[in-house]
């Protein structure tokens, strides 16, 4: 290696590592050269300087209201979800005539719009944090119960065989073997299912709420204060963005085997 | 020769086999006797059934036709004294080495005491796999998976131990180096060994007979006693014997697909 060439390739790597972050500054920068040139009015397209003004213009301890009315209807939603999909597999997976009945059940709710049903579900639960929490939970939990059973059937079957060979009691077989082989699909089920969680919180506030992101948003959007509803989506963004990669943490916290292969 | 090595141990009698009753048979008029601590290879032809018939005397799976015993008693269900190695080393990737061959008793019982800890290590030494044995099998090659796979099937310390092409997936090298190290193990703690292979040279370089099937459905076309000396080692393949031995076999197999 010549010494000449030396920062050129630090630098080329350097930039080939933050390619998504300059990306993203460089799409941001865009965004407010073009609002600034045309001339784009607030309540139509707010540059990002003013979505930023119109953040800090919001006293934090009204941010935090909001995020935390739509973090506690998202997370109860998403552990109630976690709750019912994760047994629900598991009798689906054991029970031929259970994974007959349940399936086209599950086909039915995850075909029905929730965004149509959520105002029925407000009337019939009333507009607290139940209505709101099943509302999150329909949304979520159909991935997890996929991805679930998924990871349970691709157990190898000489590991199976090896649980039967050895005369073991079934409940041993779906803890010590095919729950942790499904570990790595539960993961990938519960990265989307985080998302969703948002989305159904944010769903369920459009519909009725007197707090939280979503409805911080509409509300915003209504008193034709754009600048606010943008802070007030992208702050949310950014909430569900770490949400997912919690999830992520955890999964290499907990099970680190379970995380793809590095090839070198 | 005394009275035990002469009596057969594992016998099959007419054994065939259907996976159900419309399918053709994947296995037919099988009759073989297995004496106690005797190495028989089987080899055959891919689809040929031989993983059938070892997974009939694991008691996996109940023969349609004819009957497999063992000690005189028919196999109707798993047995306790049969160990299983199979085609890839099937580690479960959460666990350490150490606790993946004592996984068969935490499996069936739920724990497992500090002896039985004690023999895991002994046998993981045997194996010379004391060094690994906190590692997590992502960190082996594969080769020393296989062995795992293997050390874990003598845990239970079986009587049968039953084969199921486990050195396939295995390189040419490690697969000559890990056969040979199978006859120390199996000449230090004499199992009664069924071994499925897809390798001519590999059976007759293990075995003591060797069953040659035919294509599906799998009859027996040979059985052929290898009359080799023991111990075997790689001088083993210079000999003539062994030439003609493996020479024999596939002719067997090959035979058929030349044109006339």
């Amino acid at each position: 290696m010549n010494q000449t060439s030396q920062p050129k390739r630090w630098l080329a790597q350097q930039a080939n590592r933050f390619a998504p972050v300059l990306f993203f500054i460089g799409l941001v920068l865009l965004w407010e050269l073009v609002c600034r040139i045309a001339k784009v009015p607030n309540y139509i397209l707010p540059s990002p300087s003013a979505i930023i003004a119109a953040f800090f213009n919001v006293d934090f301890s009204r941010w935090m209201i909001h995020l935390w009315a739509t973090l506690r209807v998202a997370l109860m939603g998403f552990v109630l979800s976690i709750l019912i999909a994760i047994p629900l597999s598991i009798g689906m997976m054991r029970s031929q005539l259970m994974n007959r009945i349940l399936y086209p059940a599950l086909i039915v709710i995850q075909s029905t719009p929730v965004v149509a049903v959520a105002p029925l579900i407000i009337v019939l639960l009333g507009t607290e944090d139940p209505s709101r929490v099943l509302i999150t939970c329909l949304i979520t939990f159909f991935p997890l119960v996929v991805s679930t059973t998924t990871g349970m059937l691709e157990t190898p079957p000489e590991m199976i065989e090896l649980s039967q060979s050895l005369r073991a009691p079934r409940y041993r077989e779906t803890w010590q073997i095919r729950i942790p082989y499904a570990i790595p699909h539960i993961f990938s089920g519960l990265r989307v299912s985080i998302t969703l969680a948002i989305i159904g919180a944010v769903v369920a506030e459009f519909v009725a709420a007197e707090e939280g992101l979503g409805y911080f948003i509409q509300f915003s959007t209504s008193f034709f204060k754009i600048p606010q509803a943008f802070a007030g989506l992208i702050f949310l963004s950014i909430i569900s963005l770490l949400l997912f990669k919690s999830v992520q943490w955890i999964q290499a916290w907990l099970f680190p085997w379970s995380l793809p292969k590095k090839r070198t | 020769m005394d009275q035990a090595k002469n009596s057969a141990y594992v016998s099959m009698q007419g054994v065939g086999h259907q996976y159900d009753p419309q399918a053709p048979l994947v296995v037919k008029d099988i009759d073989l006797d297995i004496h106690r601590h005797e190495f028989v290879a089987v080899v055959g032809p891919s689809g040929c059934g031989k993983s059938t018939l070892l997974r009939m005397v694991s008691g996996l799976l109940i023969p349609s036709q004819g009957e497999v015993s063992v000690f005189n008693r028919p196999v109707t269900e798993p047995r306790d004294d049969v160990g299983i190695v199979f085609q890839k080393a099937n580690l479960l990737p959460w666990l350490t080495v150490r606790k993946n061959v004592l996984f068969p008793l935490k499996h069936k019982y739920g724990s497992y005491s500090a002896s039985d800890e004690k023999r895991a290590n002994e046998l993981l030494e045997m194996a010379g796999l004391t060094q690994f044995a906190d590692k997590m099998p992502d960190e082996l090659s594969g080769g020393m998976q296989q062995r795992v796979g293997i050390v874990r099937a003598l845990l239970l310390n079986p009587d049968i131990l039953l084969m199921d092409e486990p050195f396939s997936a295995l390189d040419a090298l490690t697969r000559e180096q890990i056969g040979f190290d199978l006859l120390k193990i199996w000449r230090e703690h004499p199992k009664t060994v069924l071994f499925i292979t897809h390798s001519i040279s590999e059976a007759v370089l293990l075995s003591d007979r060797i069953l040659v099937m035919s294509k599906r459905p799998g009859t027996v076309l040979d059985l052929i006693e290898v009359d080799l000396p023991r111990p075997r080692s790689s001088k083993t393949i210079n000999s003539p014997r062994y030439a003609e031995l493996t020479d024999l076999i596939r002719g067997y197999i090959y035979e058929p697909d030349v044109p006339a």
